[in-house]
């Protein structure tokens, strides 16, 4: 037997040659699993693939037992799929939600552990709308489906992957979950059978719920007598499902009795709703089921409108209760918060697709207090009443058909546009939903290379009577319906040829090492130019790169908004075909064209050529064009990779590496030398308890809260001048917008000084230089505001009991307990030298010693105070600096003084023991000058991985 | 809109962009546009569509491999304890506290909601065991633990043991009643929602009778028992409650444990008479066998509805609820103490404000949970994944045979044995040792003797040693016959008791191993005599001459020397012959 006929056979015939052992298990599941490993990556139908060494070793099995003739049942080996939203052992079920994308369960669905006691094989889970909910299987977080009859269509849903599966010859079953036609639909549109049992006919235990009233489990098959086999197999009560009823199984020869004389009805307003090609093949099938004997008779049904309506009532409100444990205490993909409630949010807000949050919240308010009467009492109430009328029907008719949807596969997006369209196209198969009635949907024709599908609905429990009329059906049906997979056969090639490619690399490199080493060579030029150069290259054909940030649709015409590090370009594009995900990363090359109306510098790229280079996979979270002042700081934290994107939020960054480069420019014309200096250590260089332990093979170090010690060391090392541009580190229980536990420091410390007012000197030359080359640079880089940057030309400098004073007589809380200036203080400060000098900036000089590191020179004026400074900038201090001692002797006394052990220290202090000149220097915090540079309220904003007492990631 | 939005995204745990609102907002307004189209509907008759039947399963309780529990839970040992009766004293000046506490003219309106969890041995919803102490999540299965496509299915003894409370409550039993489902986020609720009864409960009506301070029966309505699933238990970490927590975590082996909520109508007026409910329900319970009534781990708990308002009125005050009441005691004094706050509020001119409160037992007040306007929309609808509850006529009738005798018919019939105020009330509430009680007067009828022995000495040791008492009624029986026959005196009777409970041996048993029966026999005795007055013959010639005050000598002497064991009577009546004769 050719492998790819056997993936086309109808079960029927697969079984028979299973029989007479035609062919083996094994045979059937590789010719299968072949398909899959070929067809899969195209079409998306299985998410998820179970092992092939296991499913060759049941297949074995199987053989084993249909050898000894003792197989469990006709199933016995044959491969099923499984809709991702029910159970199986050993495979995950992710429901195509990002949610729940690890989910293992930890038990089996009911439906499915009677297929395994059937012996059953299950090749792998298939690709679904997330949590069913969708009609194209688009809706599916992590892949797409493509409808194996073209591509460019959708495989409808919400169970497409077992629809293409089984339609490609992927899987000679399949199972799917039926809620508002999500079975019969998507075998519609692939041209395969699918049945909708009676509500309860199959137990819901172990299908994850969407809407528990109206879900069901439904077979897939190719042909009727699979369907019917895969639903003896699956029906029957199950005391772990109350919703579930007895019924007996189909009699597989009732499939064969005449159908003469049976009657059935159309009904006459479901016209209205029907494409005129789908109506014209249906009347074909009317007339072929005339041809069987069949009695055709149109009966009223006027209530087509009520059925949707009552159906998305029920069905969202249903969903809105079942979705909501996913609160990821127990289970799924959880984003971690402080509290259960943002936790909650965080998860859900992320883990749930759009379609699904949007119905979760228009269920809550079906459900919700004031509404719960109108809506969902009523649609109940609307739902008996279809009942009744159905039912009626049903007792004068044995069946009724329709047409199973108004129209063929949608292309794909169509859903996107047009939610009201694929919305309506329900209305022929919700009710059987609705009604809980079976219904089975049978291809019978097609219309421009696309299946159409029949739909027969019956009584309740009366299964074996639609199968009946489904077989005899199937019989009048010229043709079987396969998909022709060569459209894509031609990538497949491609495929293919990789792989030869690569098994010949294998075997010798050295052809392809000689055309790799010659590209090195012939690497052609990048002619890539950035956005912010677009005007020197008017009328001219160039290249930019980047990343889609806005797509903005004006008539047929797309605007492209391309963003690079330095600013944006609008492409325009005409008939575009593609969809491009935001943020997709692209290289478009282009003429650059003067355009009045274009906000980009009056330019934009027009006859571009898009190629994309690096693919977005899904909608980033936050969006790049809005302004973040809308977003809370949690969030944009939560999501620093992707928030930095936006461009005011980098926008800082971009300034403070403008401050770090004119910092270090300053400097470095100034005579000082860059040093770096450890960050791990062996003691605390100022002691305390804010320091950060480590283990350190075995021993206790720390993190260095500065690099005091080892500037001091290069000072004395003869360099003199020296300065670090490096991370410190602070285990300091703060939690407020100041206050980061680790920052960067921008240290200087200076030999050869008199007194600190030289160490204040050369920090006012090097502020003013940093501010004035910001205030020319910066509008290039921040557009979305003005930076104030004012600088006094002198800056004033007031002693601490002096600042203390102002405090008070300003009516300020002046100090702390422990003799410091408060917060508070330091902003009464700010406003007072606003006031009196004009002035952001005041340094605040000679801190008690007690406040101060040993280290720090004391002020013999004024016993008890010292020769340090802070420098206190828009109310908030940013820099902590000062004379150091620069004697031995005097060094180690001070230390004596202040309890320490000059052993603890004896590296430090052998620096000075050999002759020191007198120092000083500083260290001024980057995200905090940052921070008051850029008009943030919160340091955080300012740092790009921000470290704070409940942050450690991203 | 943006209001209704906001407040859809708060009910719903998911955040929306921007983009995603507008799509929103449209497709509230085809909802709108749906609801109107079934209002245009022409009017019709509802089909009330025929009910199935019920389903429901045996209470058995299986592990996680689906293997039966045979120690499933019943009644547990500590639930003998708990004596709820206060003495007549705390009684008394209760009541002396109530006239003279200075209400004034505000008169005081209370309703409780009792949860009581019925002593299943499986959960409601599933086959978990509902054993109590186990392991955290030892007790659990994808069905309690809310595992995606997991089912609950209905377990007939929970509706079986709320009929039963029902019918003990004189409620009317309603043959069709619906299970809905309360949707709330909270760790402890898997599904994150409760499934409980709603619009249709199990029990509607009833109404049992408690005795008011003045001694008086007096009637409290009941409005409705339903029946529910329990929550899981949150264990925290740094606090006592979530707020501020360092970490919580949860325990599902409470989860889905059935519970019947026992909802009263406003009639108890006075803290005092809401304990007696709270006492006289969990009497009704316990002799029933369907709660344990143990307060302290939970299987009872009570939630309080208080008002006040002006005398005369008919209009209710607005309420509090105040939750958290974890004992008698704690009934009592939570109201109490809101009553005296509520009125401080009303007499200053204000107005209270409708609150859920919080009974902090350490700090014996009352703290605000949650204001009116963060009342929850429960969103209720009824559970599709259970069928609605059909109760057969037959069954109920069938249940009210079973029916005990109620508390206070129970209570006249044992001060018809004899019994007092004080042992009436206490056999009353403590159904377990009234049925002891009984099953000893069946072999031995003397009511009074039994209750003397047990209420002075056998209670005295039970409550002090052991929780469950190990004589059997037929030892006890014998042992008052012994007493009867002066096998053995008051006295020594005592001792045997004690020396029962130290060693944990039968009555009998101790007076065997210990040969205490008296010596009854006139030989014995007489030749006990006749030893003691030979060794005392000055004493016997005193006696003769005269002195006959010292005959107690004798007596004593001759106990003495039968180690106690003598009949008395026979030892006075033997030694009057040989002394006087």
């Amino acid at each position: 037997m050719v492998q790819s006929c056997l993936t086309q056979l109808p079960l029927q015939q697969l079984t028979k040659l299973l029989q007479q052992r035609e062919i083996s298990c094994r045979e059937i599941l590789q010719a299968y699993l072949d398909k899959i490993h070929t067809f899969n990556n195209h079409l998306g139908a299985f998410l998820q693939v179970a092992d092939r060494e296991k499913l060759l070793s049941l297949a074995d099995e199987s053989d084993a037992r249909w050898q000894k003739k003792q197989n469990k049942s006709a199933l016995d080996g044959i491969p099923i799929a499984i809709k991702d939203n029910i159970h199986v052992h050993g495979l995950k079920t992710t429901c195509a939600s990002r949610l729940l994308h690890n989910y293992s369960p930890p038990y089996e669905a009911t439906c499915v552990e009677k297929l395994r006691e059937a012996g059953a094989i299950f090749i792998g889970k298939t690709n679904l709308d997330e949590f069913a909910m969708g009609s194209t299987t688009e809706n599916s977080a992590t892949q797409q489906t493509h409808n194996p009859w073209d591509i460019n269509k959708v495989a409808g849903g919400s169970s497409g992957g077992s629809a293409v599966a089984v339609s490609a010859g992927m899987s000679p079953l399949a199972l799917g979950s039926d809620t508002g036609g999500s079975v019969r639909q998507p075998a519609s549109f692939c041209g395969i059978v699918g049945l909708k049992p009676t509500y309860g006919y199959v137990s819901r235990y172990g299908l994850v719920a969407y809407a528990s009233s109206l879900d069901q489990v439904g077979p897939m098959a190719r042909d009727v007598y699979g369907a019917t086999q895969l639903l003896n197999a699956i029906g029957g009560f199950d005391e772990r499902d109350s919703t579930s009823i007895r019924s007996a199984p189909v009699a597989l020869e009732a499939l064969q009795r005449n159908i003469a004389g049976k009657k059935i009805a159309i009904l006459g307003e479901i016209s209205n709703y029907i494409n005129p090609h789908v109506a014209k093949v249906f009347e074909q099938s009317i007339e072929s089921l005339r041809s069987l004997g069949a009695e055709v008779t149109e009966v009223e049904f006027p209530f087509f409108d009520y059925v949707v309506a009552a159906y998305y009532l029920i069905a969202t409100a249903e969903a809105s209760s079942n979705l909501a444990r996913y609160d990821g205490v127990k289970y799924g993909q959880r984003e971690e918060r402080k509290t259960y409630q943002e936790m909650l949010t965080a998860t859900r807000s992320q883990g749930f697709g759009k379609e699904v949050k949007k119905r979760i919240l228009l269920g809550n308010f079906v459900l919700s207090s004031g509404y719960y009467d109108a809506y969902y009492l009523k649609a109940q109430k609307m739902r008996r009443r279809i009942c009744h009328l159905l039912n009626n029907i049903l007792h004068s008719y044995d069946a009724i058909v329709t047409p199973t949807t108004p129209n063929t596969a949608f292309t794909k997006g169509e859903s996107e546009q047009d939610f009201m369209k694929v919305y309506v196209a329900d209305v022929t198969t919700v009710i059987a939903n609705l009604t809980g009635l079976p219904a089975v949907s049978i291809p019978c024709g097609m219309v421009e290379n696309l299946p159409v599908g029949l739909q027969i609905i019956g009584g309740a429990l009366q299964e074996q009577q639609i199968l009946n009329i489904a077989y005899q059906f199937e019989k009048t049906q010229q043709k079987q319906f396969i998909p022709k997979l060569e459209n894509i056969d031609t990538q497949q090639q491609i495929v293919h040829k990789n792989i030869a490619t690569q098994n010949k690399a294998h075997q010798s490199f050295s052809e392809q090492l000689q055309q790799v080493r010659a590209s090195y060579k012939a690497q052609p030029q990048h002619s890539r130019i950035y956005n912010n150069d677009l005007a020197n290259h008017v009328a001219k054909e160039v290249t930019i790169c980047g990343w889609v940030h806005k797509i903005n649709k004006l008539g047929g015409v797309e605007f492209m908004i391309i963003r690079d590090a330095t600013g944006f370009a609008q492409v325009v594009v005409e008939n575009s075909s593609e969809k491009y995900e935001l943020e997709t990363v692209v290289r478009v090359t282009g003429i650059v064209a003067r355009e009045k109306r274009s906000p980009y510098g009056e330019i934009e790229i027009a006859k571009p050529q898009i190629e994309v280079v690096g693919h977005s996979y899904a909608a980033p979270p936050l969006s790049m064009s809005t302004n973040p002042e809308g977003f809370n700081l949690p969030t944009v934290l939560d999501n620093r990779p992707v928030s930095l994107r936006n461009p005011q939020i980098l926008s800082t960054f971009k300034i403070q590496s403008l401050v770090v480069r004119f910092f270090s420019g300053y400097l470095r014309s100034q005579n000082f030398f860059e040093i770096k200096t450890p960050k791990i250590i062996s003691t605390g260089t100022e002691g305390g308890s804010n320091i950060f332990p480590l283990d350190y093979f075995g021993r206790k170090v720390y993190l260095a809260q500065s690099p005091q010690f080892y500037k001091q060391t290069m000072v004395g090392s003869g360099l003199e001048r020296v300065f670090e541009v490096g991370p410190v580190f602070r285990a300091e229980r703060h939690s407020t917008t100041r206050h980061l536990n680790e920052y960067t420091s921008l240290d200087f410390e200076m030999g050869f000084i008199h007194n600190e007012q030289d160490v204040i000197d050369m920090q006012e030359k090097l502020l003013r230089h940093i501010f004035q080359n910001l205030q020319q640079t910066y509008a290039d880089y921040v557009t979305d505001r003005t930076l104030d940057l004012a600088i006094p030309d002198t800056i004033p400098r007031i002693h601490f009991l002096e600042a203390l004073e102002i405090i008070k007589s300003r009516g300020g809380k002046a100090v702390q307990q422990d003799d410091d200036i408060s917060s508070i203080g330091e902003q009464v400060l700010h406003k007072y030298c606003l006031e009196e000098h004009n002035s952001h900036f005041v340094y605040v000089i000679g801190y008690p010693q007690q406040k101060r590191p040993v280290y720090t020179m004391p002020d013999e004026r004024l016993p008890g105070y010292t020769r340090s400074f802070d420098l206190l900038y828009k109310g908030i201090e940013i820099t902590t600096g000062g004379q150091r001692i620069h004697d031995y002797e005097m060094l180690c006394e001070n230390i004596r003084k202040g309890g320490g052990s000059l052993e603890d220290v004896k590296d430090y202090l052998s620096i000075f023991k050999h002759g020191m000149p007198p120092h000083g220097g500083l260290g001024m915090g980057l995200e905090r000058l940052t921070m008051k540079i850029m008009g943030h309220d919160n340091v955080r904003h300012a740092s790009l991985f921000p470290r704070d007492i409940h942050r450690v990631s991203p | 809109m943006e209001k209704q939005i906001n407040s859809l995204i708060r009910l719903s745990g998911v955040e929306i962009e921007k983009e995603q609102r507008e799509i929103l907002q449209e497709e509230l307004q085809t909802f709108l546009h749906y609801a109107q189209i079934i209002d245009k509907a022409p009017d019709f008759e509802d089909d009330k569509l025929s009910t199935s039947e019920s389903f429901m399963v045996d209470d058995v309780a299986v592990d996680w491999q689906g293997n039966l529990l045979e120690n499933a839970p019943v009644l547990k040992e500590s639930s003998y304890l708990v004596p709820p009766q206060q003495s007549k004293k705390h009684h008394e000046a209760k009541l002396e506290q109530s006239k003279t506490s200075t209400l004034e003219n505000w008169e005081v309106v209370i309703g409780l909601e009792v949860h009581a969890q019925l002593l299943t041995k499986s959960k409601l919803f599933c086959r978990c065991s509902t054993e109590f102490g186990k392991t955290p999540n030892a007790n659990t299965c994808p069905v309690c633990t809310g595992q995606p496509g997991a089912l609950p299915v209905l377990n007939k003894e929970a509706i079986r043991m709320a009929i039963l409370a029902g019918l003990a409550m004189n409620c009317e039993i309603n043959n069709h009643s619906v299970f809905a489902r309360k949707n709330y986020f909270y760790p402890d609720s898997p599904k994150s929602y409760q499934i409980s009864q709603f619009e249709k409960p199990l029990c509607s009506k009833g109404h049992i009778v408690i005795e008011n301070e003045e001694a008086q029966q007096q009637q409290v309505r009941l409005n409705r028992i339903h029946v529910e699933e329990d929550a899981g238990k949150m264990i925290h970490v740094g606090t006592p409650g979530i707020w501020g927590a360092q970490a919580s975590a949860v325990d599902f082996n409470r989860t889905s444990i059935p519970l019947i909520e026992i909802v009263s109508e406003p009639d108890i007026q006075t803290p005092y008479q809401a304990k007696e409910y709270m006492t006289m329900l969990r009497t009704i319970l316990v002799s029933m066998n369907i709660c344990d009534g143990n307060m302290e781990e939970g299987s009872l708990r009570c939630d309080a509805n208080v008002s006040l308002r002006k005398k005369g009125e008919s209009e209710l005050g607005v309420k509090t609820e105040i939750k958290n009441l974890n004992s008698f005691k704690a009934v009592e004094r939570a109201l109490e103490y809101e009553i005296k706050r509520q009125k401080e509020i009303l007499d200053s001119g204000n107005v209270v404000e409708q609150q859920t409160r919080l009974w902090d037992d350490n700090k014996q007040k009352t703290l605000i949970m949650r204001t009116k306007e963060d009342s929850h929309d429960y969103r209720y609808f009824p559970d599709p994944d259970l069928r609605p509850v059909e109760v057969p006529a037959e069954w109920v009738t069938n249940l009210r045979s079973e029916l005990p005798q109620m508390p206070l018919e129970r209570k006249e019939q044992y001060l018809g044995y004899g019994l007092s105020q004080k042992e009436a009330i206490y056999l009353m509430h403590n159904p377990h040792y009234a049925a002891y009680f009984e099953d000893i007067r069946a072999i031995h009828p003397n009511a009074k003797a039994i209750s003397n022995w047990f209420f002075s000495e056998i209670l005295s040791y039970v409550n002090a040693r052991s929780s469950q008492i190990h004589i059997t009624p037929q030892d006890f029986a014998d042992f008052l016959q012994a007493i009867d026959n002066e096998e053995i005196s008051g006295k020594i009777g005592k001792q045997v008791v004690k020396e029962a409970f130290m060693s944990n041996k039968g009555l009998m048993q101790v007076i065997e191993e210990k040969q205490l029966r008296q010596i009854s026999d006139e030989g014995a005795i007489a030749k006990i005599v006749e030893e003691v007055l030979q060794k005392n013959e000055q004493q016997v010639a005193a006696y003769r001459g005269g002195k006959t005050t010292i005959f107690g000598y004798f007596v004593g002497q001759t106990m003495k020397a039968s180690h106690g064991k003598a009949n008395p009577g026979m030892v006075n009546k033997i030694l009057r012959e040989k002394l006087d004769g």
